[in-house]
């Protein structure tokens, strides 16, 4: 799920893209009433949406190896990117010079494509599988299979920077991307979510080595005996404004998080299906979760019964930064 | 200047710092062993790569496979009539990856010295060059002809050489490599107790459990146990209404690389059924909106426009929209939009006649409702509205 950027149009909307192959649109009035406005299709499952940052346009990747540029306006959709696996991850860039839409694939490969022509602007090999990635100009981070982690530096064309030794021990599952509170509110580093109900919350250039650490989440309480269940982080968001995050687990429940206060500052109560999804509006005041099966217990934990679902939630001042000091 | 032109020079710098403490080789293996004993208790999902600590490579052997990957195998199976196929596979997966984990918790010498090396060779790399590399071509257990590798399948996954166990297509490419190893208790279809039947298993799925019905990750099978069907699947309106779908094994994907590739999984490119908007895993088989009287949902259908419609007519703003005329009929308007022949689909018409009511099947209620003004409370029907009062 995502929310359309911070735009002059008075209106907010959410795109979800689905594993029923498609992608919808509602527009989310100030009352938190959400008006259906349109749908698109691909010819597989869709497993990633991004908007572009003028708001008018909806990018889409699919497990049909294409991802497609949805204009809004026109409500058209035409396919942009060409990839030989399931393209796992979109984003838009917004760069002073150049504009593109990066692609990430199982083919191991990311590519960056101008949406006027057919063949990508450039393509750069990665280690492995693309499993996630984040974009905020002028970074970007992508995590692949075998916790391969690789950072981008977006000025004036798109570079590896550096790869990073994962500080998380198991599979990637997500990566977001979050700002300096001073400084511009520039990227400066990012959180990691992995299977093993644990994220690392890292700086690109810490001042001290400390100031990179991890932190355990979406874990059952565990046995007197100290088994604990381990669920997976499926996403991470930063608060636009106040910079704190939520992460959302295969345990069925959200939490958000204080980084620089180290702290949590709530866990949700545990809802029906694992949560797979979640986003800020750009104001801050909605917090948005998709409730769905996530695939964690393989094709036996699939239950028909379960619908998924979308919410939204009002959140300001929930996640305010924590008043207790490290 | 940009404030934020981290140098690759100035990065190594700090990474370089070396490491004020650092866990000796022995402990980290007791570590790591501890782990991976939990790991068959804790409900991790079990088909992940392991590190031998943080910032250091990944152990071999282990390789990954995310969830969304198994999904789309078996989505893709599903579409092309080989979902016991896909059953299969995950159940060796799950297997090697049991047999995997239990040889490095009862870890005997000669795996711990291995493992002790490339502990020393990675610090080593590290203090060096900063960057520890990756092992993809060792192995910790291949070596060993004897008492490791018992099962034919333990091979073709475990080599240690292939990256991606997918790109293996020696693994499923031909139809017989599985139907082979199915006859050792894996899989043999038309059996019904499969999991958790494998007699001397190397304690695959379901591990300690002897319950027919526990499936690969310990979940109460709700599809009765897996036989030859895809049982509960079965079940699922839209399924298995394969259009175009070439079926089978090895079907005639010509793309090359990465996952699924050498053709060996049937990812058809080209098809264009199966799981269109009405069917597929959990897909809402009435389409998006239709006739579910989820709130909003259902009251928008047959509302009166608001009276300055014409404003909001474009989500966007435009006030000289070309597009259909209110988007209150079908909440999703045209479901594809584009001329483009290439998205649509078989399945998209089928959708389309769920979308809206045939007159006949509408109660006299129900169309009074529909052709009121404004809907009664309590009486909002919870089908979609005819067509011929939505335009």
């Amino acid at each position: 799920v995502k929310f359309s950027p911070a735009t002059n149009m008075q209106s907010t909307f959410l795109i979800a893209g689905s594993w029923d192959n498609n992608v919808r649109c509602w527009e989310v009035q100030q009352s938190g009433q959400t008006v259906p406005k349109a749908q698109q299709t691909h010819t597989g499952p869709v497993l990633d949406v991004d908007w572009s940052d003028d708001g008018t346009k909806v990018f889409t990747a699919s497990c049909d190896k294409t991802a497609k540029m949805w204009d809004l306006q026109s409500n058209q959709a035409i396919q942009i990117a060409q990839h030989e696996a399931p393209v796992k991850t979109i984003h838009w860039i917004k760069a002073p010079n150049y504009t593109c839409v990066m692609t990430g694939s199982w083919d191991k490969t990311l590519k960056f494509w101008d949406t006027r022509t057919p063949n990508p602007i450039d393509t750069i090999q990665l280690p492995e599988r693309c499993y996630c990635a984040d974009v905020k100009y002028p970074m970007a981070v992508v995590g692949t299979a075998g916790r391969e982690l690789i950072i981008y530096q977006l000025e004036n064309r798109p570079q590896e920077f550096t790869r990073i030794e994962s500080p998380l021990k198991f599979q990637h599952r997500v990566v977001s991307i979050f700002l300096d509170k001073k400084n511009n509110g520039a990227p400066t580093g990012f959180a990691l979510g992995s299977i093993e109900g644990r994220v690392a919350i890292h700086y690109v250039n810490p001042t001290n080595p400390k100031d990179n650490f991890t932190f355990k989440c979406h874990r059952s309480n565990g046995t007197p005996s100290g088994v604990q269940d381990i669920y997976a982080v499926n996403d991470i968001a930063f608060h636009p404004v106040h910079g704190t995050l939520a992460t959302v687990g295969s345990d069925c429940k959200f939490s958000f998080w204080d980084k620089d206060a180290r702290t949590k500052l709530k866990t949700s109560e545990a809802f029906d299906q694992p949560l797979t999804s979640c986003c800020f509006n750009p104001q801050g005041n909605v917090f948005c979760y998709a409730t769905s099966y996530d695939w964690s217990k393989g094709h036996e934990g699939f239950d028909p019964n379960k619908k998924p679902h979308i919410f939204l939630r009002s959140c300001f001042d929930e996640l305010k930064p924590s008043m207790k000091k490290t | 200047t940009n404030p934020f032109k981290w140098t690759a020079n100035d990065y190594q710098k700090t990474q370089n710092k070396p490491v004020v403490q650092q866990v000796s080789p022995n402990d980290l293996i007791n570590t790591l062993i501890s782990e991976v004993k939990e790991w068959e208790r804790n409900k991790m999902w079990p088909f992940s790569c392991i590190g031998f600590e943080k910032d250091s490579p990944c152990v071999p052997d282990f390789q990954d496979t995310s969830p969304e990957e198994l999904r789309h195998l078996a989505y893709e199976a599903q579409k092309s009539n080989s979902f016991q196929g896909y059953v299969e596979y995950v159940q060796n997966l799950m297997a090697d990856f049991s047999k995997k984990r239990q040889m490095l918790a009862n870890a005997n010498m000669r795996t711990k010295q291995k493992l002790l090396s490339l502990i020393d060779e990675y610090r080593l790399r590290k203090n060096r060059s900063g960057n520890s590399g990756s092992y993809n071509t060792v192995s910790l257990f291949s070596s060993s002809a004897n008492e490791n590798s018992s099962s034919g399948f333990g091979a073709s996954f475990g080599g240690g050489s292939s990256q991606n166990s997918f790109a293996d297509s020696s693994s499923f490419g031909s139809s017989g490599s599985f139907g082979s190893t199915g006859t050792q208790g894996f899989g043999a279809s038309g059996s019904a107790g499969t999991f958790g039947a494998g007699p001397s298993s190397t304690g695959g799925f379901g591990v300690g459990t002897t319950s027919g019905s526990m499936g690969a990750f310990g979940v109460s099978d709700r599809s009765s146990g897996v036989s030859g069907s895809p049982g509960g699947f079965g079940s699922l309106g839209g399924f298995g209404a394969n259009t175009g779908s070439s079926g089978g094994f090895g079907a005639n994907s010509s793309s090359s690389g990465g996952f699924g590739s050498s053709g060996s999984f049937g990812v058809n490119s080209g098809s264009s059924g199966g799981f269109g908007s009405s069917g597929g895993f959990g897909a809402n088989s009435g389409g998006f909106g239709a006739g579910t009287s989820s709130g909003g949902f259902g009251a928008t259908f047959g509302t009166q426009p608001p009276a300055n419609a014409n404003l909001n007519n474009n989500a966007f703003g435009n006030s000289n929209a070309t597009t259909t005329p209110t988007a209150n009929a079908n909440p999703f308007g045209n479901p594809t939009g584009s001329a483009g022949a290439s998205f649509q689909s078989p399945q998209q018409t089928a959708a389309a006649s769920k979308t809206y009511t045939p007159m006949d099947k509408l109660t006299a209620e129900e169309l009074a409702e529909f052709q009121a003004n404004q809907f009664t409370l309590g009486k909002i029907p919870t089908k979609p509205p005819p067509k011929e009062l939505c335009f």
